[in-house]
């Protein structure tokens, strides 16, 4: 079948199937008819210079249909404690659930009951590439979440992604996530896939800090061994705001991770914490956007990145400061490991930086496992393969050591301690 | 930098020092591309017929390309018609043996830039293969470097003398098809140096060749090819100032270094063309394409670069570490005031085992200035225990300029160790003030903690350029800190 027939039809009975308001229906068609001139951006693009989307091109893939919703039982992860669930099974939530306290309701749901609500966020979606018409026309779902003013909302809201289809399937899926002013949150995203099957998933969310709010953000993602995603966080920060996201590529096939950060409002802090582990044929790209507007904000960012068999692991940090964002502070750091012969890493740590009263920094380091570090732990009668697993571990566990909240800081490394079956436990698990 | 300094406002206002024009007559081409100019390049210089057929299959994958706009510079469009591609001095027919013959207004726009070379034959003992608008006019220390067997002088020169060497190597580092401007150059390069190094030679004396844009609106095409044969040693050095124009002008040079087993080649650069003036009028448009290839084991190739000059600067010289234990080396200064945008940086390419590069890269920008480092490090899959360090700083000195770091870094072998610093930051306040409070003026305080920021690249530069260097740093920043 003709390709773009292929998608018309696809985009046609997902059209049909959704009774959205008009204005989200006309931006739907504007958005897939700029998907049908341009199509998947190829390699000659300098933004996706590394990462190779033919493949995907190549297959047809089809939006899926209703869940037969009992295979996911043994793909859910551990139950982070006083968590709120919100389970959705390719692409639908299996479980409604409300609170008082917070707006929580499905983009569905919101788009019949409250569209005016989400308008904004859904029209003044960043345009940057064909990949964002694709998710613009045919996401239907996603979850919606507004923290309303000085609400210190305790309880992480772990949203769960599960991918249990049959062979080419897809799922877009759109988040939006609105903190009011003084509001704090936690949020864990976390997409979890069957291994063995070829599926494609885009996962957009566009996350809004006002003045004074905080939130905690994990992303994880661990999709099948022969999974497609593409993953994009939109995130506006205003005056005080604070944000410490995590970010966690444990799996997947082919995985590009995007995070557009903005800041509109002085003072604002933002924290980037990422790991990326790529086994077998692994493609996996972080691809960080960090806009200082305006002056006296701070980021930092750490990625870290341990790469082994055939996988191939790609980073771009970009940190732009505009001419009036003076008394900027912003840091980056890429390391990456790499552990086999076969193992490639394409890094690009850039500044971009009109304004001159800043404190810009940026590294990337690549190497191996440290020689010495090995022969201390071998002098002590440790294994050999023991110790580099002791020694990888280290490095990746790295990035937690800025997780605050304990309940999460042992979720976070129990999940990471199923990467590293090896590893001899530690003094605190053993407990 | 709200405060100002009304002496230091006057030095900012100065103008380009090396702003005239010598009133040579040029015999040029009609402006324009096509076929018919480029025969009729080759015909005027006597070319064999493999150049002309080169340079006609280079100009015809010329006409399939496009020009690349991905760099972070900004310019009008460039008309590639209305350039001449050729303008030689008029005393061409008839080559000056030595400096007698040579157009005494010629020694004099020379003597003006205080460069006579008399004085620098003696003085410096420095070889000057002075290159004026297009075709050499003077070579000096022929003679004694000829004792070696060291070749040494203008391209044009060596195409009739050295065909094979030329046949052989023209190309084998910048193919014609590698960029636009490449391209471009091998369709209609007018002249340039040729350098190669016999055997187990160590060249006694720093090589250096002066370039001169003169003549209203030609494009200059410049090749220079150096090759040094195993075990040989060669310090080159290039050094350019043009003459004040209000047009654009467009430079688009090819360098290539060779380097066989053992050998070494030092390549420096002092860059001081017009940068146009303090609002960004006129100035010279640098597009130029500089790679070395280490051929064999054990050689080493070391660029360094001063860069004051020149409106647009879009320049990265690159090193292809082919063979094992190969040295790769890059030093840079970039400063762009006013309104300069350079985007320049290096290659390094390693795919021979155990080989090891340095880069360092120090940009400052002032004014309206805007400042690029783009720089690939690229670890191929044979390239076991490969080695590179990567120190990228900027200095901002207004809030209007730009300072940008693009590292492409790339990896396929797990021995390699990569690493990649920088920093951009502007002049300390508590520096300014210990020096200011010791007594030095705004200016001199300013100049010494640049001069000192720059220090690990001067110091790989040759004594006599190392000077020049601190004065242009001086004289190029003067006043951009208030």
């Amino acid at each position: 079948m003709n390709t773009n027939l292929h998608w018309q039809t696809q985009f046609d009975n997902s059209i049909a199937q959704n009774a959205n308001p008009n204005w989200l229906t006309e931006l739907r068609h504007q958005a897939f008819k700029r998907w049908q001139t341009s199509g998947f951006p190829t390699l000659r693009n300098e933004r996706w210079k590394y990462t190779e989307l033919m493949p995907l091109a190549q297959t047809e893939f089809h939006l899926s249909k209703n869940t037969s919703s009992d295979h996911y039982q043994d793909l859910l992860p551990e139950t982070i404690e006083n968590s709120l669930r919100l389970i959705f099974v390719d692409g639908q939530l299996i479980s409604e659930l409300t609170s008082d306290e917070i707006y929580l309701a499905t983009l569905v749901n919101t788009l019949k009951q409250n569209p005016a609500k989400i308008e904004p966020y859904i029209t003044n979606k960043n345009s940057i590439d064909s990949i964002t018409d694709l998710n613009t026309a045919l996401a239907t779902d996603g979850m919606v979440i507004f923290i309303p003013a000085n609400c210190n909302f305790t309880r992480p809201i772990h949203l769960i992604y599960l991918y249990t289809q049959i062979q080419n399937n897809m799922v877009h899926m759109q988040n939006i996530v609105h903190l009011a002013e003084g509001a704090t949150a936690t949020i864990v995203e976390h997409h979890i896939g069957k291994d063995d099957n070829r599926y494609f998933s885009t996962s957009f969310n566009s996350i809004k800090l006002e003045k004074n709010a905080n939130l905690t953000y994990y992303r994880w993602q661990e999709q099948g061994s022969d999974a497609y995603h593409i993953n994009r966080t939109q995130l506006m920060q205003a005056t005080h705001s604070n944000t410490a996201f995590f970010s966690f590529d444990l799996k997947g096939h082919l995985v590009r991770n995007e995070i557009f950060q903005e800041f509109i409002g002085e003072n604002a802090e933002c924290k980037l914490t990422g790991l990326y582990l790529g086994r077998g044929k692994q493609h996996i790209d972080n691809y960080i956007t960090l806009n200082h507007a305006v002056p006296f904000c701070r980021s930092e960012q750490l990625f870290k990145g341990i790469l082994d068999d055939r996988s191939h692991g790609v980073f771009h940090g970009k940190v732009v400061v505009s001419k009036d964002a003076q008394k900027t502070d912003a840091q980056q750091h890429n390391a990456n490991l790499i552990l086999s012969d076969k193992a490639e890493i394409d890094t690009q740590p850039q500044l971009e930086i009109y304004a001159d009263d800043v404190k810009c920094t940026h590294g990337a380091a690549i190497g191996q496992l440290d020689e010495e570090a090995l022969f201390y732990l071998e002098s002590r009668g440790i294994n050999a393969d023991i110790a580099k697993q002791m020694l990888i571990y280290g490095f990746a566990a790295d990035t937690l050591q800025h997780v605050e909240q304990s309940t999460l800081h042992a979720f976070c490394q129990t999940r990471i301690r199923h990467y590293f079956p090896e590893m001899p436990l530690l003094q605190d698990e053993l407990k | 930098m709200s405060q100002n300094n009304p002496s230091l406002d006057a030095l900012l206002a100065r103008d380009y020092e090396h702003g005239f024009v010598t009133d040579i007559e040029s015999d040029r081409l009609p402006n324009g591309l096509n076929e018919d100019i480029i025969r009729a390049i080759s015909a005027k210089k006597n070319e064999p017929e493999f150049l002309l057929q080169w340079r006609l299959k280079a100009f015809h994958h010329w006409l399939t390309m496009t020009e690349p706009h991905w760099s972070h510079i900004y310019y009008p469009p460039i008309d590639y018609q209305a350039v001449s591609y050729y303008s030689a001095p008029k005393s061409k027919a008839d080559a000056p043996k030595s400096l007698d013959e040579v157009d005494p207004e010629l020694l004099a726009t020379y003597a003006k830039l205080g460069i006579p070379l008399k004085e620098q034959e003696m003085l410096a003992g420095v070889a000057v293969d002075a290159v004026f608008d297009s075709v050499s006019v003077a070579t000096t220390f022929k003679s004694k470097l000829a004792e070696k067997g060291i070749i040494f002088c203008s391209f044009s020169e060596a195409v009739h003398e050295y065909p094979e060497l030329i046949e052989q190597y023209l190309g084998s580092v910048v193919p014609y098809t590698d960029n636009f401007y490449a391209s471009l150059n091998s369709a209609v390069f007018s002249d340039g140096s040729f350098v190669y190094i016999p055997k187990g030679v160590r060249c006694p004396m720093e090589l250096s060749t002066y370039f001169r844009i003169n003549a209203a609106s030609t494009g200059q095409f410049e090749r220079t090819l150096i090759i040094a044969d195993e075990g040989s040693y060669v310090s080159y050095l290039e050094g350019c100032t043009a003459p004040k124009r209000d047009e654009n002008q467009l430079h688009a040079a090819v360098v290539e270094l060779i380097a066989l087993e053992k050998a070494t080649i030092k390549y420096s650069t002092v860059q001081n063309w017009y940068p146009g003036d303090k609002d960004g009028k006129g100035g010279i448009y640098n597009f130029v394409t500089k790679r070395g290839d280490c051929r064999g084991s054990n050689s080493k190739i070391s660029w360094t670069q001063v860069e004051t000059g020149s409106a647009i600067t879009w320049k990265y010289p690159s090193v292809v570490l082919r063979g094992d234990n190969s040295i790769g080396e890059f030093y840079s200064v970039a400063l762009t005031n006013n309104r300069q945008q350079a985007d320049t940086g290096t290659k390094m390419i390693h795919l021979g085992k155990n080989t090891r590069s340095t880069i360092i890269s120090k940009g400052i920008s002032a004014g309206y200035g805007q400042n690029t480092y783009r720089g690939l490090v690229k670890i191929a899959k044979s390239a076991v225990n490969a080695r590179n360090y990567t120190q990228c700083d900027s200095l901002l000195m207004s809030d209007k300029c730009g300072a940008h770091t693009f590292p492409y870094i790339e990896v396929k072998n797990p021995t390699a160790k990569v690493e990649h610093e920088a920093s951009t930051s502007k002049i300390s306040e508590d520096q300014l003030f210990y020096l200011l409070q010791r007594g030095l003026t705004t200016e001199d305080a300013v100049s010494m903690i640049v001069n000192g920021f720059c220090k690990q690249v001067i110091r790989e530069l040759p004594m006599e350029f190392a000077v020049e260097a601190q004065k242009l740093l001086g004289i190029s920043l003067e006043g951009a800190v208030g």
